[in-house]
């Protein structure tokens, strides 16, 4: 029926259907590595988030409206009045951070496994630039429900632009802004990048990915000599088909993180907050999660610097494989690059964790501490708190 | 020296053992027992108020004679609770003079009719709904005919207020749970801009307020309320599928992990 089906195309068309099918074949009827289990199942759960992502985004389109007057209203009339209207965003709300956990987890795992040598190098420079689509993602779709948080959130994101990035990052900034301040000019530009511009950047870098690792299947844990000499099946020779073990396995975790999309939708949902108001900034602002380490490093350096920083650790990490040429895969046969991917590790997670607390009240011990925007600890005194009011 | 670590660990575990609150609670409460078990979980209590700061003292002296000392300003009983209360509640004590309720204890009509009341002395509990019920009706009564005074429970504007209140709580819940504001935003406002009256008026009591504010947030509070249900169900509904979807799904990922797992290995 298929072979019938892709016949008909072929003669019509001259795409060869059953090729392409081929080409999927291949991979699942090669043997995998014997290292090849639960960690290589990262990639489609990613897919599957991202496409729960694009089905949640396509139904909230059906009522988000991006003009500062009614974005956040129709943001409440989908929670408040649209059926289900609630889970749908909820659920694109948590698969906003899912993915870029994913991911992050996709990126230690191909470094520790040196995925990125020869002859997928290529492949993992596509990945890395689908994790910054899905930064960008993340980066433009915040302001759209037009709450108190994403406004102001984004007029210091694009202010870092603008003060670090010199005569560039001005221009830039006044580009994304579309004017000199954070308006309803930054949301459609943020509206248009979000729905058009991201997702095809997106599925435009996952295909090339895909083309460039295709061929070369899983990574084996040999060096890149060894393999080129004796040949990928010689050295996967130990391992089993990816079809059906892996396969099944890569079901079984898209299902999962499906599940946890669902339950944390459900039973941890993340709030909304009041309207956006220019003119009243909120207490406490912090960025997504994945942006506080960055926003940390500003308190302590000027802020060209940390741009500075971050485009040189962005542009080490995308061309880490045409730095580091070494044939060795093993991981304990790569110490420097795994003791400065350690060092890297805990000043981002220092950072990250400094950033969470800063500016926060905690109790330990029953001594109440509150931790200054740099993140120092300083401990409370009574007098500094008066829990009688007035009424 | 091993007897040492029991009360190392013991201040490890409880460093609040050290302040000097804690040991006032204690210290007060090895007489007043009675008192101390009212005051035990109410608002006060809740929200830090301790014995000395109503009653003065030294809450720090071992002997009953040095913790009782008037130079310390001490005051075991008060001759007025308005005035008493009034130095920590003074919007409160404004409204309240000001009612007719304040009236009638000036009048010594009701010679007993100040704020511990309705509010007691120690238990000074959070005004809820079953509070209204059981304060307000010992003399507005829900059934005209038993009415003692003044007009019946079920007319008073409290009633409303315990409404309001549970909406905003309910309201709070709703954020949490990630629904949005905005569209009862206004609604909203307006019943926390009804509810801040609403604390002044049940204390001053002033005829015309409570008609304005009952006619405004009537027609808010059921309207609001019958969203707030609905969104409630959805909730729950959609929540009471999560196990079933997660028990049938995991059951299929073990068949399949299973089955694939006994494809012999060539």
């Amino acid at each position: 029926m298929f072979r019938k089906f892709a016949a008909a195309i072929e003669r019509r068309s001259g795409l060869n259907i059953a090729g392409l099918w081929g080409a999927f074949a291949t991979n699942f009827n090669r043997k995998a590595p014997p290292h090849a289990g639960w960690n290589f199942t990262l990639g489609w759960a990613i897919g599957a988030v991202f496409m729960a992502l694009c089905l949640s985004g396509f139904l909230l389109l059906f009522y988000y409206r991006p003009t500062p007057k009614e974005a956040y209203n129709s943001v409440a009339y989908i929670t408040d009045n649209v059926h289900l209207g609630w889970l749908v965003l909820q659920a694109h709300r948590w698969g906003s951070h899912l993915i870029v956990a994913l991911f992050l987890l996709f990126i230690a795992r191909d470094f520790w496994l040196a995925a990125y040598k020869f002859p997928r190098d290529w492949a993992w420079c596509f990945s890395i630039l689908l994790f910054g689509t899905v930064l960008g993602f993340g980066f433009v779709g915040r302001i759209l429900p037009w709450d108190q948080h994403a406004f102001h959130a984004t007029t210091i994101a694009t202010e870092i632009i603008r003060q670090g990035g010199g005569p560039p990052g001005a221009w830039l900034c006044k580009l994304l802004r579309g004017g000199e301040l954070v308006s309803g000019e930054t949301l459609t530009r943020f509206y248009v990048l979000h729905i058009l511009f991201f997702p095809g950047a997106f599925i435009g870098c996952f295909v090339l990915r895909w083309l460039f690792a295709r061929p070369h299947g899983i990574s084996p844990k040999t060096s890149v000599d060894e393999e080129q000499e004796k040949g990928y099946e010689a050295v996967t020779s130990e391992g089993r088909p990816a079809f059906p073990r892996l396969f099944s396995k890569q079901w079984v975790a898209v299902i999962v993180v499906l599940l946890i999309l669902l339950t944390g939708s459900i039973l941890g949902p993340i709030p909304i907050g009041e309207k956006a108001d220019p003119i009243s900034v909120p207490d406490l602002l912090k960025p997504e999660w994945y942006f506080l380490p960055l926003h940390q490093l500003t308190k302590y350096y000027d802020v060209w610097i940390c741009v500075v920083i971050s485009v040189l650790v962005s542009a080490l990490v995308l061309t880490l494989p045409f730095i580091d040429r070494s044939p060795n895969r093993q991981p304990g046969k790569r110490k420097k690059w795994m003791a400065a991917a350690g060092v890297f590790l805990f000043i981002t997670l220092l950072l990250g964790v400094l950033g969470h607390l800063s500016g926060r009240e905690r109790t330990y011990f029953g001594t109440k501490v509150k931790f200054t925007m740099t993140g120092v600890p300083v401990k409370m005194t009574d007098d500094s708190q008066d829990t009688r009011g007035p009424l | 020296m091993k007897w040492m670590y029991f009360p190392i660990c013991a201040l490890i575990l409880f460093p609040e053992a050290l302040t000097a609150e804690w040991k006032a609670k204690t210290e007060c409460e090895s007489c007043h027992d009675a008192e101390f078990k009212a005051y035990a979980g109410s608002e006060h209590h809740l929200g830090q108020t301790s014995c000395h700061d109503c009653h003065g003292g030294n809450p720090e002296a071992a002997k009953k004679a040095d913790a009782h000392l008037e130079d310390d300003g001490f005051q075991g009983s008060f001759d007025d609770h308005v005035i008493h209360c009034g130095k920590c509640h003074e919007g409160i004590r404004m409204h309240y003079q000001r009612s007719p309720h304040f009236e009638k204890f000036d009048q010594e009509v009701f010679d007993l009719l100040s704020c511990t009341t309705c509010h007691k002395y120690h238990q000074v509990e959070k005004t809820t709904d079953s509070w209204f019920k059981t304060n307000c009706e010992r003399c507005h009564r829900s059934d005209p005919k038993e009415m003692l005074v003044g007009t019946t429970f079920n007319q008073i504007a409290v009633r409303n207020k315990m409404k309001m209140q549970t909406m905003i709580d309910d309201r709070e819940w709703l954020l949490s749970r990630g629904f949005a504001a905005a569209s009862e935003g206004k609604q909203l406002d307006l019943l926390k801009t009804v509810l801040k009256q609403i604390g002044p008026v049940s204390h001053a009591i002033n005829k015309e307020d409570v008609k304005k504010i009952d006619g405004e947030a009537k027609p808010l509070v059921d309207r609001t309320l019958l969203q707030i249900e609905s969104k409630k169900q959805s909730y729950s509904r959609v929540k009471s599928l999560l196990l079933p979807v997660w028990v049938v799904l995991i059951l299929f990922s073990i068949v399949l992990l299973r089955a694939s797992g006994r494809v012999p290995k060539e």
